[in-house]
């Protein structure tokens, strides 16, 4: 039934055709009925057929009330007319199938076995408004059903409600699943957070007394230790630290997961200044110098923002070549609703094929105890600020020649599903 | 300083006994003039402040000058012992510094709201553990209004 199911208009359509027709065929019966009776009809019976011509004029009447018939019957949906006082004079194929036929019974005693009218009717608001409307309804057959009521007038002038139904248990279904799907994958991505949240917090406790014995062993036993046991020592310590530095990166790629985000309209000049004020220690100390342009204002949260350049800059800053000091600009263009900021360095850059690469949670392309080595988080987390945002960001580099990073904004933060208008990069 | 020449009462709320040792060890290191106490967690400690139970002697469980308070305690914690003891007309004007492991904005919000004195992280070394007590405990023995401060190692 799903299928093919015709649209409301389509419907309505046909169901206007056809009380038309009905309408032609009940005047042309009456016509009928009252020559045969020898009675003119209203307006001196202009109207009245010529004679002889009766049999044929009843036999297509019959006709059109027979196509008339058969179509609501053939309809895939529930049709019915209901009067004022609740009587159920007609009803098609579909409804006697899915609620029986309506031997007589007013709408509430057959369908739900009432004795009183229902306390809240949708139908019946259509008396009173005079206008057609259309509600989802559950019914007592356990499916649900899209419904059209519709004022009608009968022949003789009275108001009835002419109603149908189609069936969209199927598409009720079918929402009800993927809203559970929607609702269990958010509680599980959740109950990920917490765990690394949870899990992050609560590691860094014993790993900080690892961390202070080993510390005050070698500080204050170092002279009742060999050089074994002084190595031993200093190994242990140092990935102790180690542990401590991924476990605390662990902790803030899943604070900015978690971060309840706070929009207002953001001068990202202002929040990359932020950024390299935070940085000053580090730029001060590689003789680096950092440029910023006039950037645009964009809709987004600050603190996110602040942290998005502090990564970019801290790693243009961090991976310099030894050879000259460092020189990070940072420029940025908006239009057609998309802010897109670039960040580019004369520092070491990398071989194009990591580019997707350096975006994932701990991933390094230095050694952990080169100049260059660090947690493999901060990328991790600029990727996150902007997803967040429903942004994109990419790299650009070539070993030893320099990196660039594009990230693009939306300027407006728009309501609704974020990942429908994300921007992304090619 | 009025009490020049007796030891300063510190009082440690912390649950956690390693962390309780290192504090012992830092003020051993810092030197005498601090007469450290320690209870288990904020139940003990409110019970302290208010002389019920075994520490109703006066003699032997004296009003302390500072509080060093941990966060994360059972029964009671240091967010909820922190809120009673500066609601409470005969303790709020008893110093007390945050000692704790957490890092969280909402806990600094917090201290710094209820009216703790400062906000510290404890470190991951021994000797910036002994530094930062010395600096903050002289500091705040000195002048209790010193503004407040969050110290993440």
């Amino acid at each position: 039934m799903e299928r093919d199911q015709p649209t409301r208009e389509e419907l309505v359509a046909k169901i206007r055709d056809l009380e038309e027709r009905l309408l032609a065929a009940e005047r042309k019966i009456q016509v009928l009925q009252r020559s045969e009776a020898g009675t003119a009809g209203p307006g001196g019976g202009s109207c009245d057929l010529p004679a002889g011509e009766s049999g044929k004029a009843k036999r297509s009447v019959a006709a059109e009330r027979h196509l008339f018939f058969n179509v609501l019957e053939t309809l895939p949906v529930y049709v019915c007319l209901l009067t004022p006082d609740y009587h159920v004079p007609f009803v098609n194929r579909v409804f006697r199938e899915r609620f029986g036929a309506s031997t007589g019974l007013r709408c509430f005693e057959h369908l739900f076995g009432r004795s009183e009218p229902c306390e809240i009717c949708e139908t019946y608001s259509v008396l009173s408004t005079g206008r057609s409307r259309q509600w989802e309804w559950a019914g007592p057959d356990g499916c649900y059903y899209n419904v059209f009521d519709f004022p009608f007038m009968d022949t003789d002038g009275s108001c009835l409600i002419l109603e149908m139904g189609i069936d969209i248990t199927e598409r009720k279904k079918a929402e009800f699943e993927l809203r559970t799907t929607i609702e269990k994958l958010e509680k599980l991505n959740q109950e990920l957070q917490d765990f690394a949240f949870i899990s992050s917090h609560d590691l860094q406790e014993p790993l900080r007394k690892i961390q202070t014995f080993g510390n005050m062993l070698v500080g204050r036993y170092a002279d009742s230790l060999d050089s074994t046991a002084k190595d031993y020592l200093g190994r242990m310590t140092r990935a102790a630290k180690r542990m401590s530095e991924l476990l605390r990166s662990l902790l803030d790629y899943s604070r900015t997961g978690t971060h309840e985000l706070n929009y207002r309209s953001v001068s990202l000049s202002e929040v990359a200044r932020d950024a390299v004020n935070n940085l000053e220690i580090l730029i001060n100390a590689a003789d680096g110098k950092v440029e910023i342009e006039d950037l645009p204002t964009v809709e987004a949260d600050a603190v996110l923002l602040r942290q998005l350049f502090q990564n970019l800059i801290e790693n243009s800053i961090k991976y310099r070549k030894q050879t000259e000091p460092p020189i990070v600009r940072v420029n940025g263009t908006s239009a057609d609703g998309v802010c897109r900021i670039t960040i580019e360095d004369n520092g070491i850059g990398f071989d194009e094929r990591y580019r997707d690469q350096v975006f994932k949670p701990f991933e390094r392309l230095h050694g952990k105890s080169s100049t260059y080595g660090g947690t493999g988080m901060g990328l991790a987390i600029c990727r996150k600020i902007v997803d967040r945002h429903g942004g994109d960001i990419m790299v650009e580099s070539v070993a030893g020649q320099g990196t660039r990073i594009v990230v693009v904004l939306p300027e407006e933060q728009g309501t609704g599903a974020r990942w429908k208008n994300r921007i992304s990069l090619p | 300083m009025e009490k020049q020449n007796l030891p300063s009462i510190i009082l440690l709320a912390d649950d956690d006994e390693d962390d309780c040792l290192l504090v012992e060890s830092a003020f051993l290191e810092i030197g005498c003039h601090h007469d450290l106490r320690i209870v288990g967690d904020g139940r003990e400690l409110l019970a302290y402040l208010h002389r019920e139970g075994k520490f109703a002697d006066p003699g032997k469980s004296p009003r302390p000058d500072l509080v060093l308070l941990d966060l994360n305690m059972p029964r009671i914690d240091g967010r909820k012992a922190l809120g009673i003891i500066k609601s409470d007309p005969k303790l709020w004007d008893i110093p007390v510094l945050v000692l704790t492991t957490s890092r969280e904005e909402r806990d600094i919000a917090l201290a710094r709201q209820a009216g703790a004195s400062s906000f510290l992280s404890k470190p991951d070394l021994f000797e910036d553990l002994t530094r930062m007590l010395q600096e903050f405990c002289t500091a705040i023995l000195h002048d209790p209004n010193i503004p407040f401060q969050v110290v993440r190692a």
